[in-house]
């Protein structure tokens, strides 16, 4: 309860800084809305329905892009952990890929994927692997040596040790990744949209602007705000289902 | 007299269905062409046409593709997700210059000293910036390069003898500029409309230094074009000419009818009123491309560097058969 009132004074006194400079004149007025009119906005905004199915679509795009790529870096991991060969060929590969920019990528790829699904899906893989590829990776490697011993002495092959307890040991960090995938899914969903989109917030934002509606693009910004909030909530909740007791675990030990 | 009547009307349907079927069944199966464009101000008799219909009944199926920039123009035609776009002629002819096989095949605005310009040089009244000899050394904003906004500068420029290493260019996008120059980010900038107008009547009270995009050329050049590869041109004829005969119908109307140009600059667009009074508009007529309408444009490009090959205008644009 308190915290519920803490964030809400901060997001609060956000929007009084916001009210205040918007007033000041330190910035010109018409480029840069105060919060009220904004809000009246968007509120006129969702009813004409456009910035409604731009949020669905960028926010089904960012969902479904960080989870293909969470579950194929996942995989790519294990694969990693039980084979060194794979590791070892792989691991140079992602070190000269990773530091590409995705919104870079964008004006190439349109070339060889056209504008549509398949665009998105490659910029939003590859935008969303690597974090949860580099932590997933790291935290197999990392498990403690007597809990693969241990599960050895059961008589646990290399498989049946991946599965039972390295991965589980993993997770927590996976789930770092997987939570840093997410914010990136949808900066490069909007990202794309921007550069090559159809629709979604992104091409939204693009066109308010060209339209000179510069309340409206604000608005689509508090939209992708709000699309950046409910993708962290829906990670948070399935890691709390599915390790709910490493978050319980923390807390205790946070209370210790 | 009622029987005969209703026979009358009867008769006079049925003759309005046979008559009207044929059409309908053309509009049905009118070829489909796909469009990637942006959302300008010379594009509305494509908005308005493909509303009313006027291009299925001229014998093609337009289908729309919105892209947010002009860069995602070329790339969507060059990939094949559009078969036709839009843009100036100068990222065409300079992607042509690299090898794309494109064309322009119809011919859309076009400028001329002094009674057609749209291009605008602006400068902020804080520059001090009172005429285009005053640029040197100062901050000029000319949004994507290849842009006519680049061709623009280069040739504004060295009209008072200087050249684009005697200013700081800087690419921003057309929607951020009237903001720009109220920060003082840039002291000066080529602009369209409708950011031209915006600028205008923005807090940075600018100066109008020039107007067009070539530096006093008093024969007609084109500044935006319909454009596609040479194959899908060559095998088209029949949707080009449909797409010329339904673009003029719908330019035509609007040109008569300023109230409706209006209401659709305030509900498609959805411009702000205040803007929609100011903005200047007409649209071509005269779709056919001929090559004298690029010469100039051809040796300007050619003479500040932006062509790297020869070209001939006539390679440019694909001739009406």
């Amino acid at each position: 309860m308190l915290s519920l009132l803490r964030g809400s004074l901060s997001i609060l006194g956000f929007l009084a800084l916001w009210e205040i400079v918007a007033r000041s004149g330190l910035v010109p007025t018409d480029y840069f809305p105060a919060p009220l009119l904004v809000g009246e906005t968007l509120v006129a905004e969702i009813g004409r329905g456009e910035i409604v199915s731009a949020f669905v679509a960028t926010f089904l795009r960012a969902l479904i892009g960080a989870t293909a790529a969470s579950l194929l870096a996942i995989a790519m991991a294990l694969l990693a952990a039980r084979y060194a060969i794979v590791r070892r060929a792989f691991d140079p590969i992602a070190e000269f890929l990773r530091p590409l920019p995705p919104a870079a990528l964008v004006p190439l790829a349109i070339f060889f994927l056209g504008l549509g699904w398949k665009l998105y899906g490659f910029i939003l893989v590859f935008a969303c692997f690597w974090p949860v590829y580099l932590n997933a990776a790291q935290a197999l490697a990392a498990t403690p040596r007597v809990q693969v011993e241990t599960a050895r002495s059961f008589g646990y092959g290399d498989w049946a040790i991946l599965a039972h307890v390295r991965l589980p040991a993993a997770l927590p960090t996976i789930f770092i990744g997987v939570r840093m995938a997410a914010s990136i899914g949808l900066i490069a969903a909007i990202a794309a949209e921007m550069i090559a989109g159809r629709d979604g917030l992104g091409f939204y934002l693009m066109d308010a602007g060209l339209s000179l509606r510069v309340p409206e693009t604000f608005a689509g910004l508090v939209a992708a705000m709000v699309a950046g909030l409910l993708i962290n909530a829906l990670v948070m909740v399935l890691r709390a289902l599915t390790i709910g007791w490493h978050v319980q675990l923390t807390r205790m030990e946070a209370g210790a | 007299m009622g029987l005969k009547l209703t026979r009358r009307l009867a008769c006079l349907a049925g003759l309005a269905t046979m008559l009207a079927s044929p059409l309908a069944a053309q509009a049905q199966d009118a070829p489909k062409v796909r469009f990637a464009y942006l959302k300008t101000l010379d594009l509305m008799p494509f908005f308005y046409g493909v509303q009313k219909g006027y291009f299925k009944e001229a014998g093609v199926d337009i289908e729309l593709i919105a892209v947010p920039g002009g860069p995602a123009v070329g790339a969507a035609v060059a990939s094949g997700s559009a078969d036709i776009g839009y843009a100036a002629p100068t990222p065409i002819m300079i992607a042509r210059d690299q090898g794309q096989p494109f064309k322009a095949f119809v011919s859309l605005e076009w400028e001329r000293t002094p009674d057609r310009l749209w291009g605008d040089i602006l400068a902020t009244e804080k520059s001090g910036i009172k005429s285009l000899k005053d640029l040197k050394g100062k901050n000029l904003g000319v949004s994507v390069p290849g842009g006519l906004c680049e061709l623009a500068a280069h040739d504004w420029l060295a009209s008072v003898g200087l050249t684009t290493k005697d200013v700081n260019i800087l690419n921003n996008p057309f929607p951020q500029m009237p903001a720009m120059m109220e920060l003082g980010t840039v002291d000066a900038v080529c602009i369209v409309e409708p950011f031209a107008t915006a600028a205008l009547a923005g807090k940075s009270k600018p100066v109008l230094l020039k107007k067009g995009y070539l530096a006093d050329v008093k024969e007609k050049y084109r500044v935006s074009i319909l454009f596609a590869s040479e194959k899908w041109i060559g095998g088209h004829a029949k949707e080009i000419a449909a797409i010329k005969k339904a673009f003029v119908r719908a330019a035509t109307e609007l040109k008569s009818n300023p109230t409706l140009v209006k209401e659709i600059l305030a509900k498609e667009y959805r411009f702000p009123p205040a803007l929609i009074d100011k903005l200047r508009t007409d649209f071509a007529l005269d779709l056919d491309p001929k090559a004298e309408d690029y010469r100039i444009m051809v040796e300007k490009m050619t003479k500040y560097g932006m062509l790297k090959h020869p070209m001939k205008p006539e390679d440019f644009i694909a001739q009406a058969k």
